[in-house]
């Protein structure tokens, strides 16, 4: 009986990750080597041709554009949600779980939805704009929506909270008699701040930066709303490649690129935490 | 109550990964005895446990209940049931279904589960409170559904792992009291494990004292108090002042000791022979402490000086030091009858001795 | 930090938060096309999504993946949590490995894996590649929740329900699963908003036949903004606020 359970759990989500996990990935590493055909999926001809592409000008733009792009949303969110994440976890029980749920609810909603009020938010006649017309601030609409900006705007509006959950977490069970202890032996608030409570809450600051850096790079549709015809994530390359130039080979070249990226954005992760992500922690 | 063994445990060995927990183990549970596996933490008395209640198994050697080879019986068909340290209830289900979960396992029809899951609840004096969840319910009433819920089973033998170790001390004290009482009342065998040396000695028919994988010692709680066979038993059950010294003279009788510049003939009970070292304990309850005034004839006795005194309600625990600087501890019990004066004030010079006969003597261990 | 100063910084990020969405149902009652002057008010945004039959159709689709994919994963998530929990087996590292791919890949590349896979495999992009990606994406979440739920369990409470003569199956059905409900529960829903709301995966592995709500909506948003969507989005929103309300109302009644 208990083998029998046992093989049927094991083996019935081993042989599916297998295949649509594992399998898939292999299959898109294997494209990725293999020459572009207009006709077919790809030639099979091994080639180093679509990583040789990637260093294109064109594209490395592309990369360093997302990338940039990825580190000052990663910033602003840090920046924005650090205190964010400090006042709340220092509130009455009550008023933080009430806190918490206004902060989680928007992200319950689908983001394209979200993107898409952003999007009629900073329209040329958008509220935004219409706002600051009518208060004299501006008197020629500005061109907020399909810009560098807008794109931003938009990823900031999407990740603040996977930036602001990590750190409030570590704030949550942070012994508040450590600040007391820094204090009592002289500390002033800065000091306590920085030599602390920054120090202490570290692993979630990373947390979150990996869980904002990582995903601004890939959400090609909030770019496709908000950056318009001039998408530039490393995510609008990857759609492009498969959906429209139909390169797939050169398009699972950027996956594959990315996949490495993103492995060493968590390795980072993983040395700076002090090896705190092992499988037990994450599975 | 029959004098039959229910279980018999020979020559039960244990290793896990290379290291040895269990070596050696004989030990037999007679019917309706309550028999503690006393030893500190480590010492694998919880692992030998499990290995009753069929949760783990010996690397070596036999396990048989009832006179049956127990190799092959699962848990479920040993007729021996366990009450977890952390009791282990299912949150999730109330009193009344925590204890009838074994007997419906059982497929036991629900009228007879019904008759017999009141029964053990009133018995453990919880039949108030059959619709309450665990976490409802105060530790002691916890730790009483455990009990119920392993002996509705009406085991052979009732397992229990160190179950009073989450209860704060008074709660401890009548818990021990009580289960003393259900074991009478239900006439089963206990094996209770502990590393609490008060609890062993209040509750116990039989304690057996496991060291480092090792029987180190068994029989009644006095047996082993006042006879202690070695060194590491006597320290680990109750107090003990210890000198250590070596034997002027012996014979078959009696040998002769110098302890503290001072001569003493004992009853040479240990076949000791002359230039043999020992080890001499004296529990503190038996260091009798005198105040100058009591005392006309100092002989046998040592000279000190009181350095630590404290009240214990009952007793008053003192803190001797000897000339040589030793410190013995000493604990004087009040007894108005005989009108002893027991107010000692630090740095009161005192003469100490003990009744002579009541001492240990053990052979010298590194 | 003062007080009012913390009440001020607070206010100010739930304003960007809430805005954008408060807009946009407030102009979903705008009666006019384009113009973001208030031209009174109107219904007729929302008459006119109640007639666009291919929405409704969109919407049925995407409840209809949802379900099936969160059963699926939840069956598969949930057996496979408990047995790593629960047991000792030859290949954990495997399948602890295989959960570790899909958790740490990008969706995107998740989704173009998968597109790539189906291609090869000739399989048609429709309702059962949907259904396939939303599974796999949604498996390693299942077993998060649940077995981190479960790594909370006195182990202790499966020793005593063997002790006690219960059977494996026993002890699953009466032990493991009650205790585990709870968490079935909200990775159950969890899945749900995720499957529903999907579009990165979703909209590389969707085909013309079956077309979804999130990549319908996408679709639209790419033309510009108009007040029928306008009204769509806010509808959403405030199913997705009442589901969500109701759930905590749920959870906390259960806590009293």
């Amino acid at each position: 009986m208990k083998n029998r359970f046992q093989y049927f759990s094991v083996g019935l989500i081993s042989v599916w990750l297998g295949v649509f996990g594992l399998l898939s990935f292999l299959t898109m590493v294997v494209i990725s080597f293999m020459q572009h055909d207009a006709d077919h999926i790809a030639l099979m001809h091994f080639t180093f041709q679509n990583y040789y592409d990637l260093f294109n000008p064109i594209f490395f733009k592309i990369f360093l554009k997302s990338f940039y792009i990825a580190g000052i949303v990663t910033a602003l969110c840090l920046i924005l949600g650090y205190p964010f994440a400090y006042i709340i976890s220092r509130l009455p029980e009550r008023l933080q779980n009430l806190s918490l749920l206004l902060l989680l609810l928007p992200f319950w909603t689908s983001s394209v939805v979200r993107s898409y009020a952003m999007m009629s938010l900073l329209k040329t006649k958008g509220l935004l704009n219409s706002v600051l017309l009518a208060l004299g601030l501006i008197h020629q609409p500005l061109q907020l929506l399909f810009t560098n900006q807008a794109v931003t705007i938009g990823l900031i509006y999407n990740l603040l909270p996977f930036m602001i959950l990590p750190i409030y977490v570590n704030l949550e069970r942070f012994d508040r008699s450590l600040i007391e202890a820094a204090k009592d032996l002289g500390a002033n608030y800065i000091t306590a701040f920085r030599q602390v409570i920054i120090p202490l809450t570290m692993p979630g600051i990373l947390g979150g930066c990996t869980l904002v850096f990582l995903p601004a790079m890939t959400l090609f549709y909030i770019s496709d709303l908000l950056g318009g015809a001039k998408a530039v994530l490393l995510g609008n390359l990857i759609e492009d490649q498969f959906l429209t130039a139909n390169n797939w080979p050169r398009g699972a070249a950027t996956s594959v690129l990315l996949t490495v990226i993103m492995g060493i954005g968590l390795l980072i992760y993983w040395v700076k935490s002090n090896r705190r992500i092992n499988y037990d922690s994450v599975i | 109550m029959a004098e039959e063994n229910i279980i018999e445990l020979t020559g039960i060995c244990k290793s896990y990964g290379g290291q040895s927990i269990l070596q050696e183990i004989n030990l037999s549970v007679k019917d309706g005895e309550f028999l503690t596996l006393l030893g500190p933490s480590g010492c694998g008395k919880t692992t030998l446990l499990r290995m009753i209640a069929g949760l783990d198994k010996p690397s070596s050697g036999e396990i048989r209940i009832k006179n049956q080879d127990a190799k092959d019986l699962s848990p479920q068909e040993r007729h021996v049931n366990t009450v977890f340290q952390s009791y282990a209830l299912f949150p999730h289900m109330n009193v009344f279904d925590n204890v009838a979960f074994g007997l419906r396992c059982d497929n036991i029809p629900e009228t007879e589960v019904s008759k017999r899951v009141t029964e053990i609840l009133r018995m453990v004096r919880l039949e108030d409170y059959p619709k309450r969840r665990p976490a409802e319910l105060s530790g002691g009433q916890q730790q009483r559904v455990a009990i119920a819920r392993a002996v509705v089973k009406e085991p052979l033998v009732l397992l229990l792992d160190e179950p009073l170790s989450s209860l704060d001390y008074r709660l401890r004290k009548n818990m021990q009291i009580e289960l003393k009482q259900l074991q009478r009342k239900l006439g089963i065998a206990f094996v209770f494990v502990t590393h609490d040396q008060e609890e062993a000695l209040s509750m116990s028919d039989t304690i057996v004292v496991l060291q480092q994988g090792r029987i180190v010692q068994q029989g009644s709680p006095r047996d082993i108090y006042e006879n202690p066979k070695s060194l590491s038993v006597a320290t680990f059950i109750g107090e003990s002042n210890i000198f250590d010294v070596s034997i002027d003279s012996a014979d078959a009788e009696i040998f002769r000791i110098t302890v503290e510049n001072i001569e003493y003939e004992l009853d040479n009970r240990g076949d000791f022979k002359t230039g043999d070292k020992i080890h001499l304990l004296i529990r503190p309850e038996d260091t009798r402490v005198y105040h100058h005034s009591e005392i006309s004839d100092s002989t046998n006795m040592f000279p000190a000086v009181v350095s630590e005194v404290i009240y214990k309600g009952s007793t008053v625990d003192l803190i001797v030091k000897l000339p040589g600087g030793k410190l013995l501890s000493a604990t004087e019990f009040f007894d108005e009858d005989k009108g002893e004066d027991v107010t000692y004030t630090l740095g009161e010079s005192v003469w100490v001795n003990w009744p002579l006969g009541w001492e240990v003597v053990l052979p010298y261990e590194k | 930090m003062t007080r009012s100063f913390k009440s001020i910084y607070l206010l100010l990020i739930y304003a960007f938060l809430y805005t954008p969405i408060v807009a946009l149902m407030v102009y979903s009652f705008n009666n006019a096309e384009f113009s973001m002057l208030w031209q009174g008010f109107t219904f007729n945004w929302y008459h006119e999504v109640m007639q666009d039959s291919n929405l409704w159709i969109a919407v049925w689709h995407s409840f209809y993946l949802a379900l099936s994919a969160t059963s699926s994963a939840l069956l598969m998530g949930t057996l496979a949590a408990i047995s790593l929990y629960r047991y000792q087996f030859r290949g954990k590292n495997v399948l602890q490995g295989l959960l570790f791919i899909v958790i740490i890949s990008p969706d995107i590349v998740l989704g173009i894996a998968l597109l790539i896979l189906f291609s090869l495999g000739n399989l048609a992009l429709g309702f059962w590649s949907l259904y396939i990606a939303h599974v796999t994406f949604c498996i390693p979440f299942v077993v998060i929740i649940i077995y981190s739920r479960a790594k909370s369990i006195d182990p202790n409470i499966f020793t005593a329900a063997s002790d006690l003569g219960a059977s494996e199956l026993q002890i699953f059905t009466r032990i493991t699963v009650p205790m585990l409900l709870p968490a079935i529960l909200s990775a159950g829903l969890l899945c749900f908003a995720l499957s529903f709301d999907d579009i990165v995966i979703s909209y590389f592995v969707s085909g013309p036949g079956f077309e979804i709500l999130p990549i319908k909506i996408f679709s639209m948003a790419r033309l510009g903004v108009t007040p029928e969507l306008n009204a769509l989005c806010s509808l959403l929103f405030v199913m997705t606020l009442t589901i969500v309300c109701a759930s905590q109302w749920v959870t906390r009644r259960k806590k009293q």
